[in-house]
């Protein structure tokens, strides 16, 4: 299955082949034809795969990582990260993935990429080539990317996400579903740690960057004696996706509202507005 | 701060960013030199009005209107500052002599008012005093009423204006609230709710938020608004926008400067269209013809 995001004209590509890309190019062939063959002889074992993913969804540094979450249109969108649909691959085996810029044009500011995941076992491929614009989305309006890191790394985010769904895409629902459960698991047990203690690291650790308890406290709508592992785990997933820049702290913990008290807080007791001088 | 006093004013024109006070018929009469835009001009650069009208609007600034007048007076009274208040002994601007005085009035700077009219606005301020919320954020004791606030946009360039009904003073350890006043048909929360989309005043409160931030008065801001009937018994509410209101509000004033900055440098303010639109029945016409025809 191969979808295209876009549409557009390709710049001419150079018609001149390096020695090393015409060496690549037979290389590829062979490679492609070495995989399947290597993947016939030495077929996954289910059983196996199926151990390895509960052992690694299991660990807590898998966990942490194995669910995004950013805003779009006023909702928060969550799902499962690319950390996640690697191991997954890697567990269940003779799976190959990647993403590659197939072409770059400056003038247009754009990159024309492919991301694809292979079940070289099955016989598998999910593929799909997308433009990759070269600016990046800000609150003050989309930004012109022209240093070459922010091409780079804008290119490498918007590729992660397509190989992270077409990974998915190969994996058997019932592998990704219980890798899921799992990691909620792990998350909500905190790798055995008292939840008396969870509690008071994740609020030192909110405090670190600015959110205060009754921030917190607003946001799992309840009171910190009152939190249960969940929430615990809730918490840990936000701040992970706040250091990775995936939320801002505004949009998960938006400014407290407006209150009488507030307001009364500053004014003196007794005090008026001017009086009347009008004519 | 900078105080101008009105008469140097009226020559003085403003090329830093700050907040100044300024007497309002300066302010609105613009006094950047290269242009700026206000939250009410940035709301007619884009549908339903366009460039033209706003361009118009500028250059022949309409006269006030009897609403303009009493909204105008009952700042007068709240805030305490704003032109004069005329008091015309009069039933209504029907009568010949009742009309020269109001024109007298507007000649001399003056708001003109009828004398039932100034009784309503007196009994408003009255009533807002005693509200307790609303007094205290109309406190002298914690700021300076109508604060002219001037700074350019970082991603157009353009400058932008803003008169704020009252201007808090500064404390680091707290947020500024930035009120404002609001005469209304009704104060109940659902009706202003609709009043706001109505009027744009969500993108007026973005506006005033960017403002503060704008002249680099703080890097936190809240706003709300201070809504009073214009009946007895003169209710108050007072309303914050939510973040969705205020993030809509931010959108369209973007919008808003980018198309500033665009007739700016054209020098063309376009009015709706210069192709041929096609035009539609409204939705629900649609549906009830196609209701009746049965399709």
């Amino acid at each position: 299955m191969t979808t295209v995001d876009r549409v557009q004209t390709p710049a001419l590509p150079s018609t001149r082949i390096s020695q090393a890309t015409a060496v690549e190019q037979s290389r590829a062939v062979a490679e492609v034809q070495a995989a399947v063959f290597v993947a016939q002889q030495c077929p996954r074992n289910v059983q196996n795969a199926i151990a390895s993913m509960r052992e690694s969804c299991a660990q807590q540094a898998l966990a942490e990582r194995a669910f995004y979450k950013f805003p779009r249109g006023g909702t928060t969108v969550s799902g499962e990260s690319i950390h996640l649909a690697r191991e997954l691959a890697r567990c269940w085996s003779n799976i190959q993935y990647g993403i590659v810029e197939l072409s770059r044009d400056d003038t247009a500011r754009q990159s024309e990429m492919s991301a694809w995941a292979w079940d070289v076992q099955a016989n598998t491929r999910v593929s799909n080539t997308f433009i990759a614009p070269h600016v990046r989305d800000t609150r003050s309006g989309a930004q012109k990317l022209t240093d070459l890191r922010d091409v780079y790394e804008n290119n490498a985010n918007l590729g992660a996400r397509r190989v992270r769904e077409c990974i998915f895409a190969v994996l058997p629902p019932f592998f990704v579903e219980e890798a899921k459960e799992l990691c909620v698991k792990t998350l909500a047990d905190g790798g055995g740690k008292p939840l008396a203690q969870r509690i008071a690291d994740a609020v030192k650790a909110f405090a670190g960057i600015g959110v205060v308890m009754d921030q917190l406290e607003q946001k799992l709508g309840r009171a910190g004696d009152k939190w249960t592992e969940l929430d615990v785990a809730q918490l840990g997933v936000t701040f992970k996706s706040l250091q990775r820049g995936e939320v801002t702290k505004d949009e998960e913990f938006p400014p407290a509202r407006v209150t009488a008290a507030e307001i009364l807080e500053d004014a003196p007791p007794g005090a008026g507005i001017p009086r009347d001088e009008a004519s | 701060m900078r105080t101008l006093d009105w008469n140097t004013a009226v020559q003085t024109s403003i090329t830093e960013p700050g907040v100044y006070e300024l007497p309002a018929d300066v302010y609105h009469r613009d006094p950047v030199p290269a242009g700026s835009l206000s939250a009410s001009g940035a709301r007619k650069l884009l549908p339903p009005y366009c460039p033209a009208i706003y361009r118009h609007e500028k250059d022949h600034r309409p006269p006030p209107t009897p609403e303009f007048s009493f909204g105008h007076a009952a700042h007068r009274l709240v805030l305490g500052v704003g032109p004069d208040i005329a008091v015309v002994d009069a039933d209504n601007w029907r009568t010949k002599a009742a009309q020269e005085q109001r024109d007298d009035a507007i000649a001399a700077g003056l708001t003109p008012l009828l004398q039932a009219d100034y009784n309503i606005v007196k009994a408003m301020a009255e009533a807002l005093r005693g509200h307790p919320i609303a007094g205290a954020l109309f406190s002298i004791e914690t700021g300076r009423p109508e604060q002219s606030l001037f700074w350019q946009d970082k991603e157009t360039g353009i400058w932008c204006r803003a008169m704020l009904d009252w201007l808090r003073h500064n404390d680091s350890s707290r947020r500024l609230v930035i009120p404002d006043y609001k005469t209304a048909a009704s104060a109940s929360p659902a009706k202003f709710e609709k009043a706001m989309y109505d009027y744009d005043y969500h993108r007026q409160a973005a506006w005033y938020m960017d403002a503060v931030v704008g002249v680099d008065r703080t890097d936190k801001a809240a706003f709300v608004f201070v809504v009073q009937e214009k009946t007895p018994p003169y209710l108050v509410s007072v309303f914050e926008p939510d973040s969705l209101a205020v993030e809509a509000g931010r959108y369209y004033n973007r919008q808003a400067r980018l198309v500033f900055a665009q007739c700016q440098q054209s020098g063309v303010w376009p009015g709706y269209s210069r192709e041929v639109e096609l035009i539609s029945l409204p939705a629900y016409a649609q549906n009830r013809y196609f209701q009746e025809t049965g399709q």
